[in-house]
């Protein structure tokens, strides 16, 4: 237990001081635009597929199960609400988070983890150039971009999957259903959803970034910090996220 | 004269993990010789000459390059440092995303004053040095490890360091391409005035470049003599090694 405790703050403190650090360096050394539009493609363009197939398949389930049982409380018109709620606010931006955890997180870890091992880290030190400026800060605007961008299209595959799950499929009045959307979820609903993204976009980033670079040698070691950056990535989305619900809903309702 | 000295280590002690790697290494590289250092595998060589260029930091002592001690310099501090000493790791460590010809251009495109055109002349004057001309797009993982060596060495000299730092230049290649890689670092150190510092298990290599040679035995420098010295050296750690004779074998 005090082990336990102490490797989690140990953990947390290193995460910080990346984090810091590499925001630092954003700001303050000029970005590597190669390097960013590079991982801009990896992240955002090739994730594409894996996210918008969350977001129809959430959104379809989600608006199933929901008019099932709404249908028999006689509330069909409030499944259109809830649904584009829950999708907005949580399934989208969490689903897609768990799925860039997974895809890029560990990748990114991965690919870093081999650079330490193979002392191209090192070397780029040696050649003077600033890791955190060069591999670092790349990825992690990378992801703090793509991740909203992701999460807003999961979104809206989810909400449209909603619909033909309701509408055609299950007989919902379709006009009711669109104008009961429109009259309860607000612009809010999507950028409480879209904020969660940027900020689940860093926690992926600096958790895959510190497990790469803390990387001891050996390809155990590689393997093992590709699947820490993935579930301790994931596992950090879920539990920020219950904060992050918590505070977006006090300050913004 | 004092400052004929380019590199020196003073005191400098070292732990990592649970094993005392270096305890009190002292060492004086004079400017434009080349200076082999050699020791028994697992012994910290690679370790010195990481810290000489700040990719660790030693527990305790001074490490001076050109009479700066470059122990408490930051990562930002210790540019102008790393600008001016190469070094070729005992691994090579290409940059795995980037061809042949990336590697090498890569240490010129970070200087960020020089043209595209004259970055284009000096790769292929590198690359034929080594004898690389004709592999330029070719990626790290399609080369041989000696293949690999010789891109990675062409790296470190690249940008005309002051002072190379070769670790292992020669082990694993075959004994004419580790011949020419000799006289390539001969004939660098000629044309240049580079200080070399170079780790070598092969003592035929470390006869014909050496001007000195430094052992590194149980984290300290055991000795630092000339090539004839050590190699007709009595001592019988000295003998040992450069005979390669192991400790159950019969002594001298
Ligand atoms: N980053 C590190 N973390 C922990 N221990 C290390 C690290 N680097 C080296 N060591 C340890 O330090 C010791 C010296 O390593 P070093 O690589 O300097 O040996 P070497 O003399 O270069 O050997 P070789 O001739 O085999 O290359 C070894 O026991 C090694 O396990
Ligand atoms: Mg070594």
């Amino acid at each position: 237990m005090g082990r336990g405790t102490l490797n989690l703050i140990r953990e947390l403190g290193e995460l910080t001081l990346l984090g810091v650090e590499t925001v630092r360096c954003i700001f303050t050394r000029p970005l590597r635009w190669n390097q960013t539009i590079q991982q801009f493609y990896f992240v955002g363009v090739r994730s594409l597929l894996v996210v918008l197939v969350t977001g129809l398949f959430t959104g379809a389930v989600f608006t199933a199960q929901t008019q099932f049982h709404f249908h028999r409380l006689q509330m069909d018109s409030a499944t259109g609400i809830v649904a584009t709620l829950a999708m907005c606010r949580e399934l989208g931006p969490v689903l897609s988070a768990l799925m860039i955890a997974g895809r890029v997180g560990s990748s990114m870890a991965a690919e870093l983890a081999t650079m330490k091992t193979t002392e191209q880290i090192d070397a780029l030190r040696a050649l003077a150039v600033y890791p955190i400026e060069y591999l670092i800060a790349p990825r992690f605007v990378a992801l703090t971009v793509s991740m909203p961008l992701l999460t807003g299209m999961a979104i809206g595959c989810g909400t449209m999957a909603g619909y033909l799950v309701a509408v055609p499929l299950m007989g919902v009045d379709g006009t009711y259903y669109w104008q009961h959307i429109a009259d309860n979820v607000a612009a809010q609903d999507i950028f409480v959803g879209l904020i969660k993204a940027l900020f689940f976009g860093v926690i992926i980033a600096t958790v895959a970034c510190e497990k790469g670079l803390l990387a001891e040698s050996g390809a155990e070691s590689v393997g093992r910090a590709t699947t820490d950056a993935a579930v301790n990535g994931s596992i950090a989305v879920l539990i920020s996220n219950f904060f992050f619900t918590l505070v977006l809903n006090a300050l913004l309702g | 004269m004092p400052d004929d000295i380019a590199i020196r280590y003073a005191g400098v002690e070292k732990r990592l993990g649970r094993q005392q790697v270096l305890r009190g290494v002292d060492l004086e590289i004079r400017r434009g010789e080349c200076l082999v250092v050699i020791g028994r595998s697992g012994g910290g060589k690679s370790v010195l000459l990481k810290h000489l260029i700040g990719l660790m930091k030693p527990d305790a002592g001074r490490i001076e390059v050109d009479g700066q001690d470059v122990v408490p310099l930051s990562e930002v501090q210790l540019v102008p440092i790393r600008k001016k000493i190469g070094i070729v790791f005992q691994g090579g460590a290409l940059f795995d995303s980037l061809d042949v010809e990336a590697n090498l251009a890569f240490p010129l495109r970070e200087e960020k004053s020089i043209p595209e055109a004259e970055i284009a002349d000096r790769v292929r004057d590198a690359l034929d040095a080594v004898g690389m001309l004709g592999h330029e797009k070719k990626m790290p993982g399609e080369l041989s490890g000696g293949m690999k060596k010789r891109v990675a060495l062409a790296r470190a000299i690249i940008r005309r360091p002051e002072a190379v730092l070769y670790d292992e230049p020669t082990t694993g290649l075959d004994p004419i391409m580790a011949d020419s890689i000799d006289q390539l670092i001969v004939r660098t150190r000629e044309r240049y005035g580079v200080t070399s510092v170079v780790v070598t298990h092969d003592m035929h290599s470390a006869y014909t470049i050496a001007h000195r040679i430094a052992m590194l035995h149980e984290g300290r420098i055991y000795t630092v003599d000339t090539v004839d010295r050590i190699r007709n050296s009595s001592d019988p750690v000295i003998h040992r090694f450069v005979n390669g004779i192991s400790s159950e074998g019969p002594s001298p």
